[in-house]
């Protein structure tokens, strides 16, 4: 059971630094009293857990295997909910045991199962994983990239991707977000959009970009 | 005490500014014409303040270069007051601006400019009642025409910072919490602080020591990790919540009373098959203005009527019964005098083409067509590594390449400015040039012109295409915003030509005369000769020019436009033939920079740079003017 603290640990620091919950008591209750400073101290030394100003935070590699851990906790306590109606006093227990042992394929099988859910039974935010974002994909065929609209279609944001965070900051600031709508003005020489009472030019590349639910 | 203007590109500040201070600083219907912070005195109600002109930011955690110096001088401090100045019709993103000035708990008031504007689209606004909800003044102003200006005035006598708050989600708000405890004290609030600390603007850091800055990096890390979004995006979606939670209270929609003409305008402008035949209408029309009237009937005027008939005759009479010496006559009235040359030069030839075609700019500048030019280019500048907000500058070039290298600067990339900069110096010539090269070509032929312009665009586009592969770095995403078409004032437009004329003879003028005063001296010294000979294997052989071309190409580097009218001279005087025209004005318009062009160079880039620039630019105009004559030779070409 040595591991499975560890991680509990992890998780605890990750959820703590979520703020959602007061405070970690509620794990640290599956990991009980064994979370000892020597474990932790085991954690700083394999590079899970940093030491900044004396308190204990997580690294990178202990960030990237919380969220890992945390995702699993929540999308086991979804799968014995919702698929094997077990009621609320089984699901902490098992799905603190259930976490660790979950590979990230049986994982993407669960979360595709279960429809890529975005929230735990509690309400809590499910870490979204690899395969969410490829399901993402598929929704689009409803919502369009921008410049696939006609000139003098509309259409309302849904989403701008994410990839260039200054492209992202610069829409962001002229007002391009979700649930505004634009208007195509023309789509050549370059694209001309009019957004509230701006118009805004962008080329190809930019406006990629941007997803839109049309209106008709 | 200071006084500072916000808002975002092209509302109006400057207009404002211009009235605050009684300053004239370039106004036009370009976004991001004020690249210079201009400061100003004025005297208000209660004592002299500085008011000082910001460059037009978009957001207050900046973007570009520009951005971060108007977010400084807020950071800066001793702020007595802010006007923010919103375009009316774009209110929402005025306000996106509000609320962060609200965050940071400094004083402002709101100017709700070209208020006129909103009436025509069947808005209306509400000032009182967003007055009311921010807790600061609201006053509606069409700054062009004066009014509001002095209820603005009356408004910044009491300074008020807004009571508004606003929350962010729980998450964000603990990290916020956790990092003012880590910031010292600032002229701004510290949650604003934390705020741009989490967007992604940690400029702050320089500040704080090491320890505290990875404390505050690592709570922004592990809040980051909740998010699939980056956190400047959930901020800015925030905030425009906030925005818009506002305006539903203060705006409402009539149905818009339609005009036609000006909405048309902008559109077939920017049309994908009318806007060809738009974009060689202008560009006939500036020929016919700048090329024809100015360079045409205003330069004879000046020229054979203003200086020969009455100037110069009159200053060799006074020159001669003034001073008794030769030497010193021929420095004011000779072959090289500072009357008889510089200053008919500067004068006769230079400043009509200058002057029509500020005219001209400042027309086109105001009517909003220069961003709509740009969507027309912005596939073939991309060719050259640029996008279409490079149409600016490149456009004002062909007024002055001194004025352009320093707009360069609303460019938001080095990359993207370095090219620009350099295809200025080499292949942009300026207007003064322009007018004379293109009295010289018409004197020869229609196709020479042709040949003259193929060679120049075929320059242009291979040289920016190398540069792109070249310098490293990358190109900026073309986002523009498109300004309505307006109708230009004609206030306005003078205001603006007088102010770029008197730029000129104050920048000008002075290197005309230094240009001439140096080739008195060598001309004296029998330098001049020297030279000659010893450049003349390149300029007689290589581009088979007569030796005395060469002092034209020497001159050219104190004014293109002075070296391309010793040209114009030499054509006037029967020493070139129509083949060495072709092959001369190809050579010097791609010649080194004249010394302001190049001073400005060095004041953009570096003295580096702009060395290296110019070691490239002068052996290139010489080999490709050279290869022109060959061609010409080789294929029994004659003009």
């Amino acid at each position: 059971m040595e591991l499975n603290i560890r991680d509990e640990i992890l998780e605890a620091i990750w959820m703590k630094q979520e703020q959602l919950r007061a405070d970690a008591l509620d794990l640290l209750k599956c990991v009980g009293p064994e979370a000892t400073q020597a474990q932790i101290e085991e954690l700083v030394q394999d590079d899970y857990l940093t030491r900044i100003n004396g308190k204990v935070t997580l690294s990178q590699k202990g960030r990237a295997r919380a969220t890992t851990l945390v995702r699993s906790h929540r999308l086991s306590e979804r799968l014995f909910t919702d698929v094997m109606e077990l009621g609320e006093k089984y699901l902490e227990r098992n799905a603190c045991s259930f976490e660790h042992f979950l590979s990230e394929e049986v994982l993407e099988a669960i979360c595709t199962l279960l429809g890529h859910p975005t929230e735990c039974p509690h309400g809590y935010p499910i870490p979204p994983g690899e395969c969410c974002k490829r399901a993402e994909k598929n929704i689009k065929s409803i919502i369009v990239p921008l410049p696939s609209l006609k000139s003098g279609e509309s259409g309302k944001i849904v989403y701008v991707v994410t990839k260039h965070h200054h492209r992202l900051d610069h829409l962001t600031s002229l007002g391009i977000l979700p649930a505004v709508t634009v208007k195509m003005h023309q789509t050549f020489p370059s694209y001309v959009v009019r957004v509230g009472q701006t118009d805004i030019a962008m080329d190809n590349e930019v406006i990629q970009d941007i997803y839109v639910r049309k209106i008709s | 005490m200071k006084i500072i203007l916000v808002g975002n590109p092209n509302v109006g500040k400057s207009v404002i500014f211009g009235h605050l201070t009684g300053k004239y600083v370039t106004v036009s219907n370009y976004p991001g014409t004020t690249v210079e912070i201009t400061e100003g005195i004025s005297k208000l109600a209660k004592g002299q303040y500085r008011i000082v002109d910001t460059a037009g930011v978009n957001n207050l955690i900046p973007m570009s270069e520009d951005e971060s110096v108007t977010r400084d001088i807020l950071l800066a401090g001793d702020i007595n007051n802010i006007i923010l100045v919103a375009d009316a019709k774009m209110i929402r993103r005025a306000l996106f601006l509000a609320v962060q000035l609200v965050e940071m708990r400094l004083p402002f008031v709101i100017a709700l400019n070209m208020y006129d504007e909103i009436k025509e689209r069947g808005m209306i606004i509400n000032s009182e009642k967003l007055a009311e909800i921010l807790g600061v003044k609201v006053i509606p102003t069409v700054a062009t025409e004066k009014k509001g200006i002095a209820s603005l005035i009356k408004a910044l006598a009491d300074p008020a910072v807004s009571p508004m708050t606003f929350a962010y989600e729980p998450k964000i708000e603990f990290a916020v919490q956790d990092i003012c405890r880590l910031l010292p004290d600032t002229t701004i609030s510290k949650r604003s602080f934390a705020l741009m600390w989490l967007a992604g603007d940690d400029s702050l850091a320089k500040k704080l020591s090491p320890a505290q800055v990875q404390e505050i990096s690592s709570i922004r890390n592990s809040l980051a990790a909740f998010y699939q979004k980056p956190l400047s995006y959930l901020i800015n979606e925030r905030r425009f919540e906030k925005v818009d939670e506002i305006l539903k209270e203060i705006i409402k929609f009539e149905p818009p009373k339609r005009k036609i003409i000006l909405p048309f305008l902008g559109k077939i402008t920017t049309h994908p098959v009318w806007g060809v035949p738009v974009v060689l209408a202008v560009l006939f029309l500036l020929y016919e203005f700048v090329g024809v009237f100015g360079a045409g009937t205003l330069v004879g005027f000046m020229e054979n009527t203003v200086f020969e008939q009455y100037i110069n005759k009159w200053a060799v009479s006074a020159v001669n019964f003034l001073i008794p010496w030769t030497i010193f006559r021929d420095f004011f009235v000779g072959e090289y005098g500072l009357i008889t040359m510089a200053l008919s030069y500067g004068f006769a030839i230079v400043l009509p083409i200058v002057g029509t075609f500020f005219i001209a700019f400042s027309i086109l500048e105001d009517s909003g067509y220069l961003p709509r030019l740009a969507i027309m280019v912005n596939r073939i500048f991309k060719v050259m590594g640029l996008n279409g907000k490079a149409v600016l500058p490149l456009v004002l070039g062909l007024g002055c390449d001194t004025m352009a290298t320093m707009t360069t600067r609303i460019l938001a990339t080095p990359k993207e400015r370095i090219i620009t900069i350099f295809l200025l110096a080499l292949a942009i010539p300026c207007s003064a040039q322009l007018g004379v090269i293109l009295g010289m070509l018409s004197a020869i032929s229609f196709s020479a012109t042709i040949c003259w312009l193929a060679i120049e665009i075929v320059v242009l586009l291979a040289v920016g295409a190398l540069a792109d592969r070249i310098i490293p770095g990358r190109r900026s995403d073309f986002i523009l915003e498109i300004p309505p078409i307006r109708i230009p004032q004609i206030g306005n437009i003078l205001i603006k030509t007088f102010a770029r004329i008197k730029w000129y003879l104050i920048e000008v003028i002075p290197l005309f005369i230094i240009g001439t005063a140096i080739l008195f001296v060598l001309d004296r010294v029998h330098l001049l000769r020297i030279i000659e000979y010893i450049t003349s294997p390149l300029v007689q052989d290589w581009l088979g020019l007569p030796a005395k071309a060469t002092q034209t190409f020497l001159v050219g580097f104190f004014r293109r436009d002075y070296g391309a009218a010793g040209l114009y001279d030499l054509l006037k005087n029967g020493l070139l033939n129509p083949n060495q025209v072709l092959v001369s004005i190809v050579t010097i318009t791609l010649f080194v920079p004249c010394i302001a062009n190049f001073l400005m160079m060095v004041r953009e880039r570096g003295l580096k740079s702009a060395l290296i620039m110019i070691s490239l630019i002068f052996p290139f105009a010489i080999l490709v003017g050279g290869l022109v004559n060959h061609a010409l030779q080789l294929l029994k070409i004659s003009f």
